[in-house]
């Protein structure tokens, strides 16, 4: 079932980041809602990913980690940790694919 | 011509009239008022700052006493811009403060053109220092203590962050102000700076304010890099210490002091951005002005010398 769920962040409602060298927090700061965020540097990279089109846990996990297999746990912590999170923040959207 | 070649009974007459128009940095003020004492305080508090021919002024406001029987036993004043009076009145003995903070409300409500952030920005061989700070920090008073040993004032309490021009802060020299103990900590200090007249009983305790140096008033159309981004605590017997802190939390603070970060959607972001990419950040812990301002003093030396070794670096690659 999660297999054909993939999220994305809204092209009308672009995330703009303040990156920082050195820093492992990130400023994003969605333009639509004016909302400003500190979110950690994997987040923002999961974003960023997400403002290609929509993505898969499963994609996502590969894109960020191409040497390393497929482990549930990992899946979890990154849909439970960052994309449930982002979804509730309304940074990105999900989608039935 | 500046305000100080006028003499109080002209600039009474002026006020009382059609008004006395007057630089203040960016801005063309018109102010007209029935209170007699204020031409004498507007004359001592602004008397650098440049008389103005313009026919259009950013905003015209007024000082009276209101009508009603309370006139009579209770004197208070009211400041209003234009038609609009945003505040109750005060004690007519806070006349002064309350163009001070009226001139505040104008600008921060309404010039939506600049990034406007609650911080005070003195700056030193052209680099900006930016102290945020909520009230009872210690902000106002650092500000003075360094304005005091030639630090350029850019403001005190509004810094106007460009829109344009990547971390530029846009001078806005104008009186500082100190509240309760920090008056006296000043006159102190600095005894030969001018101190306006006190306000007791107001919200914030006992204000007086600190007039603008002359070069800083003379020096208003210069912008300055914002360089320094540091986070001041006045701290009762406490030895100076900096330490340095992340950008993007420095980010969400100063997004927190902004008056209209969310008004300007992501220009407002860009400029903040701009302002962190060009600025080392800190916080600060004080309780002497003679320790802090020369630590201050080798931090924005330090800065300014690796600017220009980076800035030679560039020239010796051929980019710059």
């Amino acid at each position: 079932m999660w297999a054909s769920v993939s999220w994305f962040v809204d092209p009308a409602n672009p995330v703009f980041f303040g990156v920082w060298p050195g820093e492992n927090t990130v400023v994003a700061y969605q333009s639509t809602s004016g909302d400003t965020h500190m979110i950690s540097a994997m987040g923002a990279a999961v974003l960023e990913l997400l403002q290609t089109g929509p993505l898969s846990v499963e994609a996502i996990f590969a894109e960020l980690f191409p040497d390393d297999a497929l482990e549930v746990t990992a899946l979890n912590h990154l849909r439970n940790n960052f994309l449930i999170h982002f979804e509730q923040l309304g940074l990105i959207k999900k989608t039935l694919s | 011509m500046i305000v100080a070649d006028y003499s109080e009974q002209t600039l009474q007459g002026l006020i009382a009239g059609s008004g006395l128009r007057f630089g203040v940095g960016p801005f063309t003020l018109n102010l007209q008022s029935s209170l007699q004492q204020l031409a004498g305080d507007v004359r001592l508090m602004y008397a650098s700052y440049p008389i103005s021919s313009q026919p259009f002024a950013d905003f015209h406001v007024r000082l009276d006493r209101p009508f009603g029987l309370r006139r009579w036993f209770r004197p208070q004043v009211n400041f209003t811009q234009d038609t609009r009076t945003p505040f109750k009145p005060l004690p007519l003995e806070q006349s002064f403060a309350m163009f001070e903070w009226g001139l505040n409300w104008c600008i921060s409500s309404q010039c939506h053109q600049y990034l406007i952030i609650h911080a005070a920005v003195v700056e030193r061989g052209g680099l900006a220092l930016i102290m945020p700070a909520p009230p009872g920090s210690g902000k106002s008073t650092l500000c003075a203590g360094l304005v005091a040993r030639g630090w350029r004032l850019l403001t005190d309490e509004l810094a106007l962050v460009s829109l344009e021009q990547p971390g530029e802060v846009i001078a806005l020299p104008r009186p500082v102000s100190l509240k309760n103990e920090s008056i006296d900590v000043i006159r102190a200090f600095a005894p030969e700076q001018v101190i306006g007249p006190i306000a007791r009983d107001t919200a914030k305790g006992t204000v007086a304010h600190m007039a603008a140096p002359v070069e800083s008033v003379e020096r208003a159309a210069e912008a300055a890099l914002s360089s320094l981004l540091v986070f001041p605590q006045y701290t009762p017997a406490s030895a100076t210490v900096i330490a340095p802190r992340q950008k993007a939390a420095s980010f969400m603070e100063l997004a927190d002091q902004s008056f209209n970060f969310n008004v300007l959607g992501e220009l407002g972001f860009q400029a903040l951005r701009q302002v962190l990419d060009s600025c080392d950040c800190y916080d600060l812990s004080y309780s002497q002005l003679d320790d802090v301002i020369p630590a201050l003093e080798r931090l924005i030396d330090a800065r300014a010398e690796s600017a220009q070794l980076d800035s030679l670096d560039l020239r010796s690659t051929g980019i710059g």
